[in-house]
């Protein structure tokens, strides 16, 4: 069969593939044909582990290096404290402090228009936090990276001073279990609460004197996350449903509440 | 951060998710020495070997989400893309004296030889008498490719040897190290 021809073609190439060691017009048909082949990627996978284990070399770092790559990575938002309490602009109508989580995203930051009143009125507050254009996609995959690292949550569990609390309806319904860690770190695991229809999503907030203050979008199918509270003074934890995308500020009551 | 050395590189990225630099950082005390040290034999130049290490840890900061922990390790990531910048360089490079002279010191080797400092000689051990143990020809034609940045094509035409015999070479030569560094426990993270 000509499939099979071909196929055989794409297997003779792979240990080449693996080792950087053919031409771009060959490479770039095999970078195709990995895409819908997944024995030939665990070949190339398992290929390219032994010509890692062949670049064994451990050279001496010239010591300037890091600082070097260090000055070139892109500014990241600061991260001590870890919410960043902005007091609002003169006004006689206290604004909301707003915080801004340190959690990046993976989409580019979209900066959202949505104008609470009393945010716009503090016009130096600048929510960088909220690059929430999110895609179930990209979101899953940050808690896939998150599952296979169960034992982060595992560890927090080990941790002194830890808590664990229950995220209830208004009814005392269960729906999520919050793991909280001394330094700051949260995790939500083992949520039931229901999958969402498209155009939606699920944000988790932390009321912080009196505001409430977003930590996060948990997405339409909400499983495990992760998220921080630093030092904040955090009296309650709630999630409400909003539009995809997130909002700066809560549009609806939560769903579920964790008071703490 | 806190216990850093304790963390996982899975998790260490998933932190550089999170504009962790700090966990950029740990990574690079891990694994910045094999991508240097790679991209320094494979150029045979230290700035060259500079300029990879950097963009390899910078695409690192900027697409943690490229890193598939459950494709591979953290440090074959790091290794095929220091080997895949290597290459580009040495084959766009007009440098072909150098790489005229490198294959001139290969080929009056005796044999296959480390002749630098190595940090982890257990793994060391086991690559070279890996390699040592393989068929000649599997050993030049990985070698020529991997070292040498060489296509298959050029590899053959070096050895003079058909085409489709040095890729099936290197394919089965690949997985007879597979095969005989499995023989031996791994210690990895």
């Amino acid at each position: 069969m000509t499939g099979q021809l071909d196929h055989r073609r794409f297997q003779e190439l792979l240990g080449v593939f693996a080792l950087h060691a053919l031409d771009d017009d060959e490479r770039a048909a095999v970078e195709r044909h990995l895409e819908e082949c997944p024995r030939c990627r665990q070949e190339v996978d398992a290929h390219r582990e032994i010509a890692a284990a062949l670049g064994h070399d451990i050279e001496p770092l010239p010591p300037h290096l890091w600082d070097r790559i260090n000055s070139v990575l892109p500014d990241a938002p600061p991260r001590s404290p870890e919410l960043t309490v902005v007091p609002a602009a003169a006004g006689s109508h206290p604004a909301p402090s707003v915080l801004r989580p340190t959690r990046r995203h993976r989409m580019r930051a979209a900066t959202t228009t949505v104008a609470v009143a009393a945010v716009a009125a503090a016009a130096a507050v600048v929510v960088l936090g909220l690059s929430l254009a999110h895609t179930d996609a990209q979101l899953s995959r940050s808690q896939q990276a998150l599952g296979t690292s169960r034992s982060v949550v595992q560890k927090a569990l080990a941790t002194p001073g830890h808590r664990v609390v229950s995220l209830r309806t208004g009814d005392g319904i269960h729906v999520a279990t919050v793991v909280l860690v001394p330094d700051g770190h949260g995790y939500m695991l083992d949520s039931t609460m229901p999958a969402l229809a498209g155009g939606r999503t699920y944000q988790l907030w932390a009321v912080v004197n009196g505001t409430p203050i977003s930590l996060g979008l948990l997405g339409r199918h909400p499983a495990v996350a992760a998220f921080t509270v630093g030092s904040a003074k955090v009296t309650e934890l709630a999630v409400t449903i909003e539009p995809a995308g997130g909002v700066q500020a809560p549009t609806v009551s939560p769903v579920a509440t964790a008071p703490l | 951060m806190e216990a850093l050395g304790e963390l996982s590189d899975a998790q260490l990225v998933v932190a550089v998710g999170r504009y962790r630099k700090e966990a950029l950082a740990e990574i690079y005390r891990r694994h910045a020495g094999a991508v240097y040290g790679l991209a320094r034999r494979v150029t045979g130049d230290a700035a060259e070997a500079e300029d990879v290490s950097q963009e390899v840890f910078l695409r690192l900061w900027n697409q943690p989400d490229r890193f598939d922990p459950a494709r591979g390790t953290l440090r074959t990531f790091l290794l095929t893309q220091s080997h895949s910048r290597a290459v580009e360089l040495v084959r766009s490079r007009s440098a072909r004296a150098r790489r005229e002279e490198r294959e001139a010191r290969l080929t009056a080797a005796a044999g296959y030889d480390l002749d630098r400092e190595i940090s982890d000689l257990a793994v060391a051990q086991q690559i070279t008498d890996a390699m040592a143990s393989l068929p000649a020809d599997e050993r030049r034609a990985i070698e020529l490719a991997y070292y040498h940045g060489h296509t298959y094509r050029e590899v053959a035409s070096l050895l003079d040897q058909p085409e489709g015999t040095v890729k099936s070479r290197i394919r089965s030569g690949l997985s007879r190290l597979r095969r005989s560094l499995a023989q031996v426990q791994e210690v990895g993270r």
